[in-house]
């Protein structure tokens, strides 16, 4: 607190004329007694297959690591079922951050949140704080437009952050060499199509912290940068239908 | 009976078996700020107590959805400041801070600092007002950071925006408040 500015507010809120506390209604007890508590779901499921099933859907992405613990477990003796809990949020397990609404994420940023006009409405969106300005994931469940990733029900997701690099960060590619990496003409801009087996590239954001990304489908990603905000879109589709989607971006609102 | 005092997270742990007495008592110390964040979106006294008492029995409701290993008071706030949100847009009233100087300087505070005592009535006023004219995102970090006195993790959790968001913004408010304060002792010249 040392700008004279931080100062005057503190001043200021010592001298506003806040509501009197003590003339909160009293009845809160009666209303709450009426009020039940709603249950938790419960879920019965023993702590060991409790832990097993959290390393099975951290590893819901990689077929080959799955087959490698599904082994594993077969060996000592434990059946372990990937079923997706039906009452979840599509593309909860991606860990692309909180679930809100579109207005919501809208509002939480400070860049313009584009949408595809192509598929329609995302099914989820997701607000993440890393990189530490916010990133929006809008995540489409498959169809038969547009075919799910093998390795789950996704078949489509679009995030957007604020390009805010660290002074002289650059992006550290980690792909292996069944990955091919090319540049794109994107509306206007230079991108990268990253298309193979999975990859990271990570880098390091405004605020000093290091933001991986990994791909989160078993498919293609398209990133690419326009008026300051990095777009990444991660899907099963060739390039063709994935630039095509690029250029069907609009400004939300 | 315990021996020892029950802390926030044995209420929670209470509260979540649908102990009314617990949950009060965990929300006790929250009430003043709860009615102070639910009054800054509505600008109303009886109506922030209406919508901080519904975005408690809420809560209350809620409960069992919250995770121990979380901290409690913003994700109270945030249920508040949703309800008062809510309120809001149901009665359709412009989105303007009603806040005023109290007539009176708040009693029981540490004593002021030499900073603050130089400071009068007439520049409190002013920069009240050119808090109200900062644009609503700018306006709701500012207020929720130093009027409510929030820490930048509260305030974020308060609003549902990033951490890195919550710094921005606040920095760009204060810049934008410098720039409109320095206008006026310059003699109203404006940006």
């Amino acid at each position: 607190m040392s700008r004279p500015i931080e100062q005057a507010l503190l001043d200021l809120a010592n001298h506003i004329d806040w509501p009197d506390p003590s003339e909160q209604n009293a009845d809160l007890r009666r209303r709450l007694a009426v009020a039940p508590v709603k249950p938790r779901r419960r879920h019965w499921i023993p702590a060991t297959a409790l832990v097993l099933v959290v390393v099975a859907s951290l590893l819901l992405l990689s077929p080959t690591a799955r087959e490698a613990v599904a082994d594993l477990l077969g060996v000592a003796g434990i059946e372990i079922r990937f079923d997706p809990d039906p009452a979840q949020v599509v593309g909860a397990e991606l860990q692309l951050g909180e679930e809100v609404t579109l207005e919501q994420a809208a509002e939480a940023v400070d860049f313009e949140v584009s949408v595809p006009g192509d598929p329609g409405p995302p099914d989820a969106v997701f607000l993440s704080d890393r990189p530490s300005s916010g990133r929006v994931s809008m995540v489409w469940v498959g169809s038969e437009t547009l075919p799910a990733s093998g390795d789950s029900e996704i078949g489509l997701i679009y995030s957007q952050f604020a390009s805010e690099l660290a002074e002289g960060a650059d992006f550290v590619k980690s792909v292996t060499p069944d990955t091919s990496v090319r540049a794109v003409e994107v509306d206007d801009a230079i991108g990268l199509w990253i298309e193979g087996a999975p990859h990271v590239i990570s880098y390091e954001d405004a605020a000093g912290n290091r933001v991986e990304e990994e791909t989160r489908l078993a498919g293609n990603v398209l990133m690419w940068e326009s008026e300051g905000v990095t777009h990444r879109i991660e899907t099963t589709e060739g390039l063709g239908p994935t630039l095509a989607l690029a250029g069907s971006l609009q400004p939300t609102g | 009976m315990e021996g020892r005092p029950l802390n926030e997270q044995d209420l929670i742990e209470r509260a979540k078996t649908g102990d009314v007495a617990a949950f009060e008592a965990l929300v006790q110390t929250h009430r003043p700020i709860a009615l102070r964040v639910a009054f800054l979106v509505v600008g109303d006294q009886t109506e922030a107590e209406d919508v901080s008492q519904e975005a408690l029995v809420k809560a209350y409701r809620a409960i069992s959805r919250f995770r121990v290993d979380a901290p409690f008071r913003p994700w109270l706030l945030r249920i508040v400041r949703n309800e008062a949100l809510n309120q809001r847009r149901r009665r359709g009233r412009q989105d303007r801070l009603s806040l005023r100087l109290a007539s009176d300087p708040v009693s029981g505070g540490a004593a002021p600092s030499p900073e603050t005592t130089v400071i009068t009535g007439v520049e409190r006023r002013t920069v009240l007002d050119a808090v109200s004219a900062l644009p609503d995102r700018y306006r709701d970090v500012v207020t929720h950071r130093y009027l409510l006195g929030l820490s930048e993790a509260e305030t974020a959790a308060t609003l549902r925006i990033p951490v890195g968001t919550v710094k921005s913004r606040t920095a760009r408010a204060l810049d934008r408040l410098e720039a409109a304060l320095s206008g006026l002792k310059d003699g109203g010249r404006d940006e």
